[in-house]
């Protein structure tokens, strides 16, 4: 069986890794009650268990907390970034009403809003596209009301 | 057994030997067949009267095969989560050992032990620290009982069956990440409806082909979603018998 699973994950280790512009996208790593690559900008926030005990998603859990990241991008290295693929797989009810941001140039100004759905868990995709090329992207999770709002995934992915 | 005086040759089985004996037959008495001094027969394929060659009171099969791999709402939601699984085959490998208490003519106790699925998905999270790598493992066995009835054709040598076993179903799990792992044992259910055919070549010695349907739903995730360790079994093997 040793054996099996050692193959198993040399087969796994020779695949190519997407591509993600968020780091810790899966709130996966967490270190002193946050997750790691992630800022608190306001409200409180808790590590919760998903699918399985040890698989923690990210509660946002007052209204108006936000966290952000910013991610910057190498144009010589990456290329251009014109168009990103957002995808979130979240626990929401219609009453938090979260929503994801998308700062282009990290200039402190929200470029684009996506309100995340009542959502069980279930698969979301956004599409976004910019006018210029992003030289650096803020991400932001945000939660404005009342009501449960648990983030597992939240990848941010070229889409040109 | 009355008889007219004469001379008889006879051929006595019993259990484990087969003799030819010589028999005279004399007028007004008895005449007892006595097997001392009869003539112990080789290599002669024998069996006691009312019994068949190939049909013996314990059997043991030992197969192996290819099983359904199939996705469910638990793998489903593994994948949503972004485990993935690097195998795409539609198949698995499979391992069954099963003995066979034959206690009637045509109905047989059953226990088998079922090696299910071998399963694994993995997770990697890049992070400013590097890659943050999460894996979750399964491991499905399977224990039944059950009842095998089936009829004899071509002088007992093939043997066409069906068969239906349940019994408990355990998945040994392991989640592990850049941190620790964190194995676990899960108990569960399985129920497995067959049919099968056994090949005897020898009356000690068979083949054996069966095609079997396992449900075993065993893995549960918080989110309630269920994983059947089962699917469509194909196998082969062995059988010897007692």
């Amino acid at each position: 069986v040793k054996v099996l699973w050692t193959l198993v994950f040399f087969i796994a280790s020779c695949a190519p890794n997407p591509g993600d512009f968020a780091q810790n996208w899966s709130f996966a790593a967490w270190k002193d009650n946050q997750p790691v690559g992630w800022s608190l900008v306001a409200g409180e926030i808790a590590r919760v268990a998903t699918w399985h005990p040890r698989d923690s998603g990210l509660a946002l859990v007052a209204p108006g907390t936000r966290i952000e990241q910013t991610r910057p991008i190498d144009v010589a290295r990456e290329g251009e970034v014109r168009c990103v693929a957002i995808d979130v797989v979240a626990d929401v009810t219609r009453e938090a009403d979260v929503r994801v941001t998308l700062d282009v140039g990290s200039d402190g100004k929200n470029d684009e809003t996506q309100v995340i759905p009542q959502s069980s868990w279930a698969p979301l995709a956004f599409l976004v596209r910019f006018d210029i090329p992003a030289t650096s992207l803020t991400i932001g999770l945000e939660k404005r009301g009342e009501g449960r709002a648990v983030i597992a995934n939240l990848r941010v992915g070229r889409c040109d | 057994v009355t008889l007219p005086i004469g001379i008889y040759r006879a051929t006595v089985r019993t259990t484990d030997a087969a003799f030819a004996c010589q028999v005279a037959v004399r007028e007004g008495g008895d005449t007892p067949l006595e097997t001392r001094t009869c003539v112990r027969m080789k290599d002669v394929a024998w069996s006691a009267k009312g019994e068949s060659r190939f049909r013996k009171r314990f059997s043991l099969e030992v197969g192996v095969g290819i099983a359904q791999m199939h996705d469910d709402a638990f793998t489903r939601r593994m994948t949503d989560f972004g485990y993935e699984t690097r195998f795409g085959a539609p198949v698995r490998g499979h391992l069954q050992v099963s003995a066979m208490w034959n206690a009637l003519p045509y109905l047989s106790l059953v226990v088998e032990g079922l090696m299910l699925e071998l399963g694994a998905r993995e997770r990697v999270t890049e992070t400013m620290n590097g890659a943050f790598t999460q894996a979750f493992k399964w491991e499905s066995f399977g224990l039944a009982a059950g009842l095998r009835g089936g009829f004899f054709m071509v002088k007992d040598r093939i043997n066409p069956y069906l068969q239906l076993s349940a019994g408990p179903a355990f998945s040994l799990t392991r989640f592990s990440d850049n941190l620790g792992a964190s194995p676990a044992t899960v108990v569960g259910w399985m129920i497995r409806p067959a049919l099968g055919c056994n090949f005897q070549l020898h009356p000690n010695v068979g083949l054996f082909a069966q095609l079997s349907w396992v449900y075993a739903p065993v893995l549960r995730s918080l989110l309630g979603d269920v994983h059947d360790s089962g699917g469509f079994i194909g196998a082969f093997g062995v059988r010897v018998s007692l």
